[in-house]
């Protein structure tokens, strides 16, 4: 990513990308905000992006936000050798992440983690499971369960041998 | 439908108890959590504590049920009383061991367990009540090994994410590292020290930032787990004679906090820290007036011999201290003792008093080897300890009585060797 990122800036950053998504939706971007994307990344070393980038698995609206996302997050990448252009600071960073995960209902939510994943972001997979994992903080399993649509497949004398193995953990 | 993967990833961001809790959810939910590798990354990624983490505090009690010392682990927190009456308390596990074993010390997700003799040590994960029994510890000088004292701790290195086991004695330092399955086992390694190390029966580890601190009466030394690098710290003057104090510690906003017992107060010390040009020294962070008096009868003082602990609980922001059957709590609020060296310390003349005294049960006489006692400092994982199972042969399975065992298979030789003899003749 990190000679991507140096080869983008030698000429300025300027070579375009076009990102196409599952609904025909399309995203230009610049080769920097685009390589945060390891897929893509390695994509763009193999010069295969010159007709774009199908996204079969990534809808349009996702595929915003994953944009907006490496847009904001590109100071990031390139920083190292482009001070000028680092113009946002760490705190706004953490700032616009939270807002951007923060208002997401669930189900957009895992198309986003879904598509972190596909195109193997890791900062956004990062942040987006955390969401989750948070979201799940001192919840029981009934509401986890509730929370994110989950089956119980346990008979109940299957759960209550857990929870009995897991006593401690319900203690709060 | 989120692929398992996903959930995988999911999970091993939340807390130990939230993932503890999520092995109810669903089976496939349960197939994650149980899965060893999962354990291990969960630990590694959350072994290094996150800034103002407060270890939790754990109730042991141990009996001898059938010639095995039993040990019951609670979880310790002060809760409010209304949530207390809530009935039976489960515990997180029971774990047995030969008869004669007590805890030695805990150590993030660790429990560990040493055998009267110094011998063997066993470490148990109380959340997945699996244990492991660790190689036999070298012997120290053999007609001192019942003069001797020697303390064991476990020990962790946020840095390089290794466990390792020390044994301290009056005049050395053994190590043992504790690594995984497949990396090499180099066995236990001696440290001769220049200076003698004062430990007792029972001396108090603490186990804060990578590091060891034994805490004698004196001085305090500190051993860096990764590098196996050991310096004393002079104490502070508490006003009174080291050899008329009792000690303990805990871990308090990532630095050791030594708890000092004098005939009149409790007071708590942090720990200097480490600066390039010279140490700062160490800070008296609270003393707090002992509502407990030594017995006197005429103009002698005897010293009260219950042991104590000390800890901070992270619920109730509670400074907490447990002597004999009484434990006294104080709140000292949210706001982290700022590190930095120029904070001004408590002026030397205030003493606060304790916000609470609860009376703890007494022991029956009906469980007379019934033994309790609370360990701070214990961060739940779901590691478990047989990942570091090295290929060596673990020579003693049996626990039992190996010592008379190889006595008698001495005894037997020697016999044999009378009979070869006597054949001989």
């Amino acid at each position: 990513m990190a000679a991507a990122a140096a080869e983008a800036t030698t000429d300025g950053g300027g070579k375009m990308i076009i990102l196409i998504s599952a609904d025909g939706k399309r995203f230009e971007v610049t080769e920097a905000v685009a390589s945060q994307s390891q897929l893509i990344s390695n994509m763009i070393e193999d010069d295969c992006t010159e007709n774009g980038v199908r996204l079969p698995n990534v809808d349009g609206d996702i595929l915003t936000m994953v944009v907006d996302y490496c847009n904001m997050h590109a100071g990031d990448a390139a920083a190292a050798g482009d001070t000028m252009k680092a113009s946002s600071t760490e705190e706004e960073l953490k700032k616009f992440d939270a807002e951007l995960v923060q208002a997401l209902e669930n189900p957009v939510l895992f198309k986003l983690i879904l598509a972190a994943n596909f195109l193997n972001i890791k900062s956004l997979l990062d942040m987006t499971c955390q969401r989750v994992a948070d979201m799940m903080s001192g919840k029981t399993p009934e509401q986890m369960r509730e929370t994110f649509s989950i089956e119980n497949d346990f008979t109940p004398e299957e759960e209550a041998a857990i929870r009995q193995e897991n006593a401690w953990a319900f203690d709060d | 439908m989120v692929p398992v993967e996903l959930w995988w990833e999911v999970l091993i961001r939340a807390p130990t108890k939230d993932v503890a809790r999520s092995s109810c959810v669903s089976k496939q939910w349960r197939d994650i959590v149980t899965n060893p590798s999962f354990r291990k990354l969960h630990h590694d990624r959350h072994a290094a504590p996150p800034k103002g983490d407060v270890p939790y505090a754990l109730l042991v009690s141990t009996d001898s049920v059938d010639g095995e010392s039993v040990s019951t682990v609670f979880p310790a927190a002060l809760v409010s009383p209304a949530v207390m009456t809530g009935g039976f308390h489960a515990p997180i596990c029971r774990v047995s061991n030969a008869y004669g074993y007590h805890l030695a010390n805990v150590c993030n997700g660790f429990l560990c367990f040493a055998s009267w003799s110094g011998g063997k040590v066993v470490v148990c994960n109380p959340v997945t009540g699996e244990k492991l029994a660790l190689p036999r510890t070298p012997p120290l000088e053999p007609d001192l090994v019942f003069a001797s004292p020697f303390t064991f701790a476990l020990g962790f290195s946020p840095t390089t994410g290794a466990y390792k086991l020390f044994r301290f004695a009056d005049h050395r330092i053994d190590s043992y590292a504790l690594a995984a399955g497949d990396g090499a086992c180099s066995g236990w390694r001696q440290h001769p020290l220049s200076h003698p190390c004062r430990v007792a029966e029972n001396t108090p580890t603490v186990v804060v930032g990578g590091k060891i601190c034994v805490l004698t009466p004196g001085p305090v030394m500190v051993v860096d787990v990764a590098s196996e690098e050991h310096r004393t710290y002079n104490p502070a003057d508490y006003g009174c004679p080291w050899a008329q104090v009792a000690v303990s510690g805990f871990e308090l906003h990532g630095r050791l906090c030594l708890v000092i017992r004098t005939h009149t107060d409790i007071q708590f010390w942090a720990m200097p820290v480490e600066e390039d040009n010279g140490d700062q020294p160490w800070q008296l962070l609270y003393k707090i007036k002992d509502d407990t008096s030594d017995v006197r009868i005429g103009n002698r003082v005897f010293r009260r011999q219950a042991s104590m602990s000390a800890w901070f609980d992270g619920e109730t922001h509670a400074l907490c201290y447990k002597e004999g059957y009484d434990l006294y709590s104080r709140f000292i609020g949210t706001t982290t003792t700022t590190t930095s060296p120029a904070a001004p310390s408590l002026s030397q003349t205030e003493v606060l008093s304790w916000d609470c005294k609860i009376p703890l049960p007494v022991t029956p006489q009906s469980l007379p080897s019934c033994k309790w006692d609370i360990y701070a400092g214990y961060r739940p994982s779901l590691l478990s300890p047989l990942t570091f199972a090295s290929q060596q042969i673990n020579d003693d399975d049996d626990d039992e009585d190996d010592e008379s065992t190889s006595f008698v298979h001495n005894l037997l030789c020697a016999l044999r060797h009378q009979k070869s003899l006597k054949r001989a003749s």
